[in-house]
C-alpha cells in the first residue's frame, strides 16, 4: 500500500486507541509486575515508545538482565529463567516478563482455576505471549484472570481462554495465544519454552536480543 | 500444522500471484508466494518478498503465521506457498493492514498438500458398480452423465433432470454448467446451493427495483446510522465490520442491530450509543412495518424522493409483471395498508415482537426524522438471513419499504445491501426463462385467480419423483436444504433400486433404466471431497477448485470484480468443473461448449455483457484495444480489480462505487432495477404469514423452543475446508447448541452436555408433516459479563454441521409466490443424551463480548 495509506491507517489506529508513537505493540504501565490489582479498565493498547521504558526491573519477582548480551543471530535453545515466586502471585494478578527475546512480551497470571499446563499448587499459574495472534496487537491489558480470558484484544477484539491453552474463543485469529511453558522449583517460577509461533518472528529466537537465562545456581 | 513454531520467508525470487480470498462476500485481496523448499529468504528487508524487517510490525500486514504457510508437492517437488492478506487494496486495509478474517487466515491449511488433512480429496472419477463406488476412467464417467441425462429425459423430458449448483465458484463455472442445464438439457429443475428453485433471495426488494448488494463498503464509514438486521458482521463478515463499519461508529454513526441474539455485533451496538433491537425469532417484517407505520404518522417520509423515484401509478405497477401487480403498491396504497393494519401500531407490534414500543419509535426517529435544518439521516441498511431465510416476502419487501420510506439510497454514507455470506460469482450460460416457462410444473395463484409459473421446487420434484437423475455440483443439499432428514431418507430410497453389475456403459445403462421405470433416481455428485450427499451418489466426479490450475472472476459485496489466481495443480485426475460440464455437453451433441480454458469462456462472457449492473464489456472493450484479453486486463489490476458495473467515462475504464445514484451508471437501467427506472413500495401483509407462524412456533406444551441456526465466526458454510485445520475446527469438534441457562435448567443439562434436539412435528408445505432430529453439544455460559446471547425460549445451532444437521428439523415451508425456505424459523425439544467426551476439552465462556 502507498506510504500515504500506511499513515492514514496508522492515524486512524492512533487516534482510536490515544496510543503513542510506535506500533511496536510491548507492555502497558498498568502491568508492571508489582500490582496488586487487577486492573479494571481496559488500558491503552500501545505500549511506551521503547522496550527499555517498560519497566520490569521494578518487579520484585525478577532481577533484570544486566546488559543484553547483544543482537545476535538466535538462541539455540529456549532459556530457563526465572520470572516471579509463587508467594508472590495472588490470584488476579497480572505480571508482565520479557521471555526468550527481549522484545518479545508476556503475561503471567494467576486464574484461580486449574488450567491446562498450569503450575503451582492449585495449577492456576499460567503463562502467555502477550502479542494477539491476529495482528500482533497486545492483549496483555485485556486480561481478565477471573473469566481467565484474555481480550477482545484492543485491535480487533479477538479473545482467548487463558484455562484452555490460549483457545481463541471468538475473533479473527487463526491460532492459540502462545502458552509459555513453567516450571515452579523451590517456590519459584521459570519459563523454559514458549508452544507456537509469537506474532510477527518467523521464529521465536531469532532476531532479537535474547533474555539472560537463570544461572543453574 | 499446529505446533510449528516457526516459518519459512519468502526470497526475493519466490512467485507472487493476486487472488482473493476463498470464502466470504467481503473479498479480501490475498496474494500468494511460492518458491521451492529448501530456499529462503532473510529477515531483512533487502532479503525477502514483501521487502519488510522481520519481526513484522503490528498491524502492518506482514506477519506470516504458521496458518498461512504450507508445502504443496508437484511433480515430486516440493513448494512453500503462504497465503497471505494483501495490504495495497481498499478492501482489507482501511483501520489496519492487510486485515483478515479467522476463515481467510487460515486457506494455506486447506490447500491440497501431503502436509494438510487433505488425503481424501476426490481423485478420479468413480461409478457405483455392485453397490460400491469404484473408480473408472473419465470417458466412461462421462458418458454414463450424458446417459443419465438422456434416460431421465426419454422419461420424463427435460423435467426429468435437475442440477444443483454452487452461486459462487466463478463466472467461468456456473455459466458452463448452466449453459449445460438450461440450453442443452433445456430442464426448469434448477437449484443453488443454497435455496431450491431460480429465485431471487430478496423477492421484495428484487422486485422492487432494488439491487442486494447496492453499496460501497466505504458508505458505512460516512454514514449517519449503520443498521444490521439478522445479520451477525463481527463474526462473518468480519473485515466489512473491522476494516469499515467500526471507522463510521468511531466518526459518530449509530450502530443498529437487530437479531433475536445479543451477539458480539449487539454488545457492540449497545456499547457505542447504539441500538440492539432483539426480536422474537421470525417477527421481522411486523417490527419493520411499525417502525415504517411510526414515520408515516410522524410525516418523517421523504415525500421529494417518493414523489420523484417511485412508481406512482397503479397501471404502471401492473404492467412491471405479475409480481409487481400482485404485491407491488403505489405509495398512497401502502402508505393506507401500513396505517389500517392495526398490528403494525407500536404497541401492537411490541407484542408481536418483544420489542418495546418507545425503541420501535426511537429507531424510527433514528432513521426517519430530518433534522432542524431539514437535512436526512444517511442511513446504511445491511441484512443476511436473519431476514432472508424467515419470511421470505414480507421480510424484504418491509425493508426495502422503508429504504424507499426514508430515501437513503444511493449517496455516499447511504444505501443497501446484504452482508452477504460466499462471494458471487454466478453468470447465467443458458435460457432459464425459457425452459423455467415452458416446463415448469409449480405455479402460483395470484388473488386474480390467474395461474402463474414459477420457478419449481427443485429438491421437492426430487421428493416427489419428477427428477429422475439429479446432478450436485459442489453443495450438500442432503444437509444444506430444509427437512433435511427427510430429503435424506427420499434420496436414500430413490438410489437404492437396481444397480449396474460391471462398469460397461451399456449395463450401467441397463440397471439405471430400470432403477428409473421402478421410481428411483440416479445422482452425479460432482465435488473436491466426499460429503453427505456423496453417500448416495451413482457417479462421483473429481473438480478441482480456488487456486488450482484455471484462472477464476467473481466479486465481493461492493461488486469488486478481482482474478483469482491458479498457481498449483489439483489432485489426481481431477478437473476445472468447467471442463467437466463441457465434456458432458459435448457428449450430448453440444457444439459450442468446446472451450480450451477459463479465460477462453470469460472473454466469451464479457464480449457480451454490456448492460447491467454486472456489466463487464468495457474491460473486454478496453482490453482489446491495448491487445489484451479481458482476463489479462482484470489481471492488471492486481487484488484492487474494479467494481462492477464496469464503465468507459472518456474512454477510460472506471468501475462504479454504489448503485441507485440518481445519475444513471448502471448501463441499460434507470436509477432502479425497473422499466421506468422508478422503484415500487410492495406489499406487507402480515395475514399470509400468521397461520403458519403459529405453526412454526415452538409448541411449549411439547417443551418446544426456537432453534434457530446460522454461521459462527470459526466455521465456513458446510465445513468442506474446516473439519481439516485442527486449529480451526478444535473449537467446535461436533455441532453445539446454544442455550440460555433458564433453559437448560428446565431441560436438566449443562455446558458440555450431549444433547438431541427433535421434532415429530417438522411442517410440511407438501403434505403430512414428518419427523426430524439432531445432536449437539450443549453450549451454557453462566453469567457472561455482557450478557446472555440467547434468550430464555430461543436455542442457536451451527446450520451444516456434517452428520449433526440443523436443516433436519428446518420446516418445509416456502413462499408461495417465491419458493424461497423459512431455514431459520425451526423450533424443537431439547433432550438430554448423556455427557459428552468434549465436555472438559471445549471452552464454554462468553462468545459476544464486545469492546466497552
Amino acid at each position: 500500500m502507498p506510504d500515504d495509506d500506511i499513515d492514514k491507517a496508522r492515524r486512524r489506529f492512533l487516534q482510536t486507541t490515544g496510543a503513542g508513537a510506535t506500533l511496536v505493540l510491548a507492555g502497558c504501565s498498568a502491568f508492571d509486575s508489582d500490582s496488586e490489582e487487577t486492573p479494571t479498565e481496559t488500558p491503552d493498547p500501545t505500549p511506551t515508545e521503547t522496550q527499555e521504558e517498560t519497566n520490569p526491573s521494578e518487579s520484585e519477582t525478577e532481577d533484570p538482565p544486566e546488559s543484553p548480551s547483544g543482537q545476535v543471530e538466535q538462541l539455540d535453545a529456549y532459556p530457563r529463567v526465572k520470572i516471579a515466586s509463587v508467594s508472590e502471585l495472588s490470584t488476579g494478578d497480572v505480571v508482565e516478563f520479557k521471555y526468550p527475546l527481549q522484545e518479545q512480551s508476556n503475561f503471567l497470571t494467576r486464574l484461580g482455576e486449574q488450567a491446562w499446563d498450569g503450575v503451582g499448587p492449585d495449577g492456576d499459574i499460567v503463562a502467555f505471549n502477550a502479542l494477539c495472534t491476529h495482528a500482533g496487537c497486545n492483549v496483555a491489558g485485556s486480561v481478565e484472570p477471573e473469566d481467565s480470558r484474555a481480550g477482545p484484544c484492543p485491535c480487533h477484539y479477538t479473545s482467548f481462554d487463558l484455562s484452555k491453552g490460549g483457545l481463541v474463543n471468538m475473533g479473527q485469529a487463526t491460532s492459540d495465544l502462545p502458552q509459555i511453558e513453567l516450571e515452579v522449583d523451590g517456590g519459584d517460577i521459570y519459563a523454559t519454552y514458549v508452544e507456537g509461533l509469537v506474532w510477527g518472528y518467523h521464529n521465536n529466537l531469532r532476531t532479537g536480543t535474547p533474555i539472560e537465562a537463570a544461572q543453574s545456581d | 500444522m499446529s505446533h510449528h513454531t516457526d516459518v519459512p520467508i519468502p526470497p526475493t525470487s519466490a512467485e507472487r500471484h493476486s487472488t482473493a480470498c476463498r470464502y466470504c462476500i467481503v473479498g479480501c485481496g490475498y496474494e500468494v508466494f511460492k518458491w521451492p523448499v529448501g530456499e529462503e529468504g532473510g529477515p531483512s528487508a533487502d532479503e525477502n518478498a514483501f521487502g519488510i524487517d522481520f519481526p513484522a510490525q503490528a498491524l502492518g500486514g506482514n506477519g506470516i503465521t504458521t496458518e498461512m504457510h504450507t508445502v504443496i508437492e508437484e511433480n515430486g517437488e516440493e513448494y512453500n506457498v503462504i497465503v497471505k492478506p494483501d495490504d495495497d487494496n481498499p478492501v482489507n486495509n482501511q483501520w489496519s493492514s492487510g486485515d483478515h478474517s479467522v476463515r481467510g487466515g487460515s486457506i494455506a491449511q486447506t490447500l491440497y498438500s501431503p502436509e494438510n488433512d487433505t488425503e481424501d480429496r476426490l481423485k478420479y472419477p468413480q461409478i457405483r458398480i455392485g453397490g460400491t463406488l469404484q473408480p473408472v476412467d473419465w470417458e466412461t464417467a462421462i458418458e454414463a452423465v450424458a446417459r443419465a441425462n438422456e434416460l431421465a429425459m426419454d422419461r420424463n423430458g427435460p423435467n426429468g433432470v435437475g442440477q444443483k449448483l454452487y452461486f459462487y465458484q466463478f463466472v467461468e463455472n456456473t455459466y458452463a454448467g448452466t449453459k449445460l442445464h438450461f440450453d442443452v438439457i433445456g430442464s426448469p429443475n434448477w437449484g443453488g446451493h443454497n435455496r431450491p428453485a431460480l429465485t431471487p433471495e430478496n423477492p421484495g426488494m428484487r422486485n422492487a427495483g432494488l439491487w442486494q448488494f447496492a453499496y460501497d463498503y466505504e458508505d458505512t464509514q460516512k454514514a449517519d446510522n449503520v443498521v444490521m438486521v439478522g445479520a451477525e458482521f463481527y463474526e462473518n463478515k468480519s473485515i466489512i465490520f473491522q476494516e469499515h463499519i467500526q471507522l463510521g461508529v468511531q466518526d459518530g454513526a449509530t450502530p443498529v442491530h437487530i437479531d433475536p441474539r445479543q451477539t458480539f455485533t449487539s454488545n457492540y451496538a449497545q456499547n457505542n450509543d447504539g441500538m440492539h433491537l432483539q426480536l422474537e425469532v421470525g417477527t421481522d417484517a411486523v417490527l419493520l412495518s411499525s417502525v415504517a407505520r411510526h414515520i408515516l404518522e410522524q410525516g418523517w417520509e421523504n415525500t421529494e424522493f417518493i414523489e420523484q423515484w417511485t412508481m406512482r401509478e397503479r397501471s404502471t405497477i401492473d404492467d412491471e409483471g405479475w409480481y409487481q401487480k400482485e404485491f407491488g403498491q403505489t405509495f398512497e396504497e401502502y402508505q393506507e395498508a401500513i396505517l389500517d393494519e392495526p398490528r403494525y401500531k407500536p404497541e401492537n407490534a411490541a407484542e408481536i415482537t418483544g420489542i418495546p414500543a418507545e425503541d420501535i419509535r426511537s429507531f424510527a426517529e433514528l432513521i426517519g426524522k430530518p433534522d432542524e435544518n431539514g437535512e436526512r439521516p444517511n442511513t446504511v441498511f445491511l441484512w443476511e438471513k436473519g431476514l432472508i431465510w424467515g419470511f421470505s416476502h414480507e421480510n424484504s419487501a418491509a425493508l426495502g419499504n422503508l429504504v424507499l420510506l426514508t430515501g437513503s439510497v444511493g449517496r455516499p454514507g447511504a444505501g443497501l445491501s446484504r452482508g452477504g455470506g460466499h462471494q458471487e460469482g454466478f453468470w447465467m450460460g443458458g435460457p432459464a426463462g425459457e425452459a423455467i416457462g415452458e416446463h415448469s410444473t409449480q405455479t402460483f395463484t395470484t388473488s386474480d385467480g390467474e395461474e402463474v409459473t414459477i420457478a419449481p421446487d427443485t429438491d421437492e420434484r426430487v421428493r416427489n419423483g419428477e427428477i429422475l437423475h439429479w446432478h450436485v455440483i459442489g453443495c450438500d443439499p442432503v444437509r444444506g436444504s430444509y427437512n433435511t432428514q427427510q430429503l435424506r431418507n427420499a434420496v436414500r430410497e430413490r438410489t437404492s433400486g437396481p444397480q449396474p453389475q460391471s462398469a460397461e456403459v451399456e449395463e450401467i445403462a441397463r440397471a439405471w433404466a430400470e432403477r428409473m421405470d421402478q421410481g428411483g433416481m440416479v445422482l452425479t455428485n460432482q465435488e473436491i471431497y466426499p460429503r453427505t450427499t456423496t453417500e448416495f451418489a451413482d457417479i462421483v466426479l473429481p473438480a478441482t477448485t480456488w487456486g488450482e490450475e484455471s484462472d477464476y472472476h467473481r466479486w465481493n459485496g461492493e461488486r469488486r470484480l478481482r482474478q483469482y489466481s491458479g498457481f498449483m495443480e489439483g489432485p489426481g485426475e481431477a478437473k476445472p468443473d468447467w471442463e467437466i460440464f463441457s465434456l458432458i455437453g459435448q457428449e450430448m451433441g453440444a457444439t459450442d461448449m468446446d472451450w480450451g480454458s477459463a479465460e477462453e469462456i470469460f472473454e466469451e462472457i464479457a464480449s457480451e455483457a454490456d448492460h447491467g449492473v454486472h456489466a463487464i464489456k468495457a474491460i473486454h472493450d478496453k482490453a482489446q484495444e491495448e491487445g489484451k484479453t479481458t482476463a489479462e486486463k482484470v489481471s492488471e489490476m492486481d487484488t484492487t480489480g474494479i467494481q462492477l458495473p464496469a464503465r468507459l467515462e472518456d474512454g477510460e475504464l472506471v468501475g462504479t462505487d454504489r448503485v441507485h445514484q440518481p445519475e444513471e451508471k448502471v448501463p441499460g437501467s434507470g436509477r432502479f432495477f425497473t422499466s421506468t427506472g422508478d422503484a415500487i413500495f410492495m406489499q406487507v401483509d402480515w395475514n399470509r404469514v400468521e397461520d403458519v407462524f403459529e405453526e412454526l412456533k415452538p409448541d411449549p406444551s411439547n417443551n418446544e423452543i426456537w432453534v434457530t441456526n446460522g454461521r459462527v465466526n470459526r466455521l465456513w458454510q458446510n465445513l468442506y475446508s474446516h473439519t481439516r485445520d485442527p486449529q480451526i475446527i478444535k473449537r467446535f469438534k461436533q455441532n453445539f447448541i446454544e442455550l440460555n441457562p433458564a433453559d437448560a435448567d428446565r431441560i436438566g443439562v449443562e455446558a458440555g452436555d450431549l444433547v438431541e434436539i427433535r421434532n415429530d412435528d417438522v411442517y410440511n408445505m407438501y403434505g403430512e408433516n414428518t419427523e426430524g432430529s439432531f445432536t449437539a453439544i450443549a453450549y451454557v455460559t453462566e453469567d457472561p459479563p455482557q450478557g446472555q446471547i440467547v434468550p430464555e425460549g430461543t436455542a442457536f445451532t451451527y446450520w451444516l454441521y456434517p452428520g449433526q444437521v440443523a436443516n433436519d428439523i428446518a420446516p418445509a415451508y416456502l413462499d408461495p409466490a417465491n419458493p424461497n425456505p423459512s431455514y431459520k424459523l425451526a423450533a424443537g425439544e431439547v433432550v438430554r443424551l448423556g455427557e459428552s467426551e468434549l465436555k472438559e476439552e471445549m471452552s464454554f465462556q462468553a462468545r459476544n463480548i464486545a469492546p466497552e
